[in-house]
């Protein structure tokens, strides 16, 4: 990616006042201002739109709330069932249970029967609330996007089930808005303060229909994603800015609390060890530096983690959640990883055998591409081939419009930023290769999903911040105001596709 | 600059708005309702003169047919006759009566010779009116929690999969009221029809809008 940061605004701004220059500096973007407001209207009307529990595992995930709300305890209790009786007459009341992954089973349509419901619900004690807390699916995740969900519940409790699931969802909304913020600084650290090429990344991050749809459910997602752009952004800035104190503990707690959030973010730690080691070295203060710099970002990561662990422990749950996979490291057969790895992205060699799980070549565009631009509800409302095959073309001439901005600046490239980028997108990936192989061996099916992805979305919103800088100056304004068009048409259509599905 | 970044963003917009209404006026739906029950085995065996009916049923929108699917236990059809009528008083809303010209899991359309209206809560029964057993597809009682099957009054473990379908197919864009309707139900005390209609125009108007002032102002402060 070219880095011509921050410069450019230190030598523009040489002209202007200072007082006019602290002003610029000091007021929030108006084009980011925009596109949050934006990106808030669009989650609402998501949030407010899918019917309850229609967003993968939701149901898992209020449940766990719940017992934290109700309980001030964590979910797993092996006498207890997995939902309380309030959140299983609401259920039932909405034939969500029933619609899940359905295409011809609707939720209930029936106000009379959204009356009934409210009234048996009114006559439910307080007990009704606080009698789930057993194994639930989520459990093995760490608490804190549960613990943070448990006050839009709490600001919501006098209203009914559904009202405080609202309200939990709209505040999931509220994180996505911090993960476009961070894209749009992630943007600025790796492209100076330009404004277009800030707004065609964040727009990415914040007008993406999946990513909306996602953000505006409740689960770990939405404040994964949001740690895990400020995580990206914070790696470059101490890769750039030298490892300045203040940006590594900044670096490591953040992760830290993505690694309390879901273990997905574990992928992060080796790019960000890199940044640290990046930046401390290239302060050129000797080995000395490297050393405190170390030390600090595992003393800021290890007091933020340490607690959960120790509380884990404590009470025999699993630390890590799902990076203890199905089966144990030993049945591994490396051969077989490495073919079924090949095979996700490659045409099968003649030497191979062909790995069973996956399904038709490519699995990579399936699971990755395919889940990612458009896989609603529980991955059952998709659009029709034609559209992934659209979206795919114009995902490959904005990925060659970056190779090509990447070329033109490959002296001023700075490669070892792009070894940070290079080695998260390389972790994650091959975290979620070795977690699902290893599931795929006991369960023999795939669960990978294109959401898996999504903390190194703030990655892929340079790749159109970038292509912009292949083009003509004169034809990049009229490019911006397409990309951001297309993302706004493309969300009128995902929102459309969707309410037909549980609606029409 | 602006000018043209606005062209733009304009032109895809609109394009993209005209698409999204023709889609939404061309696509064709002719289910009225559904209780959200797959048909995956046959609910109970209805022996001859013996009647299985769901009830109590929302008809949440009028209707001139329904679909179920008949399993015959390897036999030729039997006749039968399919009644909607009136949950509470057993009033007789419109009955239609279907011969033997179908096979083993068959799925049959019947039509009714009156529109269902909506509002109204009834139950839809099948009476095998031949020699020989019948059994309606459906799924476990859980399926649809508001209503059951009861088999000559006594119930049964399992819901009838009904699907309730128009004569005369509506477009998206003509189901659009009811769609608002549906979506504004279990989202809280708080919602309601008038407020999912406003959410539907702040959809239609704010998103676009700002994302507009949002590319202006990058193109703005990057000139």
């Amino acid at each position: 990616m070219p880095t011509e940061h921050l410069h450019r605004e230190t030598a523009s701004s040489a002209t202007t006042t200072p007082g006019a220059r602290g002003r610029r500096l000091s007021r929030p973007p108006a084009a980011l201002l925009f596109l949050l407001v934006a990106t808030f209207v669009l989650g609402g009307v998501w949030a407010l739109t899918v019917p309850p529990f229609q967003a993968p595992d939701e149901f898992a995930h209020v449940a766990y709330v719940q017992s934290l709300a109700e309980r001030g305890d964590l979910p797993g209790d092996g006498n207890r069932p997995l939902e309380s009786t309030e959140q299983h007459l609401a259920t039932g009341a909405a034939n969500s249970l029933q619609t899940a992954q359905q295409l011809l089973v609707k939720p209930e349509w029936s106000k009379r029967q959204e009356n009934l419901w409210s009234a048996r619900e009114d006559r439910l004690g307080e007990h009704a609330r606080a009698d789930g807390g057993g194994p639930n699916p989520a459990s093995s995740n760490p608490p804190l996007s549960y613990l943070s969900m448990v006050v839009p519940y709490e600001a919501a409790s006098g209203g009914d089930f559904f009202a405080r699931l609202s309200a939990m969802r709209l505040a999931s909304v509220l994180l996505l808005l911090v993960t476009v913020t961070a894209v749009w600084l992630l943007a600025g650290t790796v492209f100076g303060p330009r404004r277009p090429q800030q707004l065609a990344a964040a727009a990415l991050a914040g007008l993406l229909p999946m990513m909306t749809f996602l953000s505006a459910s409740v689960g770990p997602d939405s404040l994964l994603y949001a740690l895990s752009a400020l995580t990206l952004w914070l790696g470059a800035r101490v890769i750039l800015g030298n490892a300045r104190v203040v940006d590594v503990v900044a670096l490591c707690a953040v992760t830290g609390l993505a690694v309390l959030t879901k273990a997905t973010a574990y992928a992060l730690i080796p790019a960000v060890a890199l940044a640290v080691l990046v930046g401390a070295w290239r302060a050129r203060e000797g080995l000395r530096r490297v050393a405190v710099a170390g030390l600090v970002a595992t003393a800021a990561f290890a007091l933020v983690v340490t607690p959960w662990l120790v509380i884990a422990r404590a009470n025999d749950r699993p630390a890590t959640g799902q990076l203890q996979g199905a089966s144990p490291a030993s049945d591994v057969n490396a051969r077989e990883l490495a073919s079924y790895v090949w095979e996700y992205y490659l045409p099968r060699l003649p030497f191979q055998t062909e790995y069973a799980p996956l399904g038709e070549w490519p699995q990579a565009y399936e699971t990755w591409f395919k889940r990612a631009v458009g896989a609603f509800g529980w991955l059952e409302i998709r659009w029709p081939p034609a559209v992934y095959a659209g979206l795919l073309a114009v995902w490959l001439a904005l990925i060659g419009g970056a190779a090509v901005a990447l070329f033109r600046r490959r002296r001023t490239v700075d490669r070892l930023l792009m070894a940070f980028f290079v080695l998260a997108v390389v972790s994650l990936l091959a975290g979620l290769h070795w977690s699902e192989y290893r599931i795929a061996e006991s369960s023999g099916g795939l669960l990978s999903q294109g959401r898996y992805l999504f903390p190194l979305l703030p990655l892929a919103g340079l790749v159109p911040a970038a292509a912009l800088l292949a083009l003509p100056n004169r034809w990049r304004a009229p490019a911006l105001g397409a990309f951001v068009g297309g993302l706004i048409v493309l969300q009128l259509f995902s929102i459309g596709l969707v309410a037909t599905r549980f609606y029409a | 600059m602006r000018r043209r970044a606005l062209l733009a963003f304009g032109a895809v917009v609109g394009v993209g708005l005209i698409a999204l209404v023709a889609v939404a006026g061309l696509e064709h739906k002719s289910g009225a309702f559904t209780l959200g029950v797959a048909p995956a085995a046959g609910v109970a065996r209805v022996a001859p003169q013996q009647e299985l009916c769901q009830r109590p049923i929302d008809v949440v929108a009028p209707f001139e047919k329904v679909w179920l699917q008949l399993g015959t236990y390897g036999r030729p059809g039997q006749p039968f006759a399919l009644t909607v009528s009136d949950a509470s008083s057993d009033r007789t809303i419109a009955r239609a009566r279907v011969a033997t010209r179908y096979g083993d899991n068959e799925a049959l359309t019947v039509p009714l010779p009156r529109t269902v209206p909506e509002g109204e809560r009834v139950a839809v029964c099948v009476r095998n009116a031949g020699d020989r057993a019948i059994a309606p597809y459906g799924n476990s009682g859980l399926s649809n929690q508001p209503s059951a099957a009861y088999r000559d009054g006594d119930k049964q473990g399992g819901d009838v999969a009904f699907v309730f379908i128009r004569d005369e197919p509506s477009t998206v864009l003509g189901l659009v009221p009811s769609i608002v309707e549906r979506a504004s139900l279990f989202h809280g005390g708080w919602s309601s029809t008038a407020a999912y209609w406003v959410l539907l125009g702040l959809l239609l108007v704010a998103p676009a809008s700002l994302a507009a002032l949002a590319v202006r102002a990058a193109v703005r402060d990057s000139t």
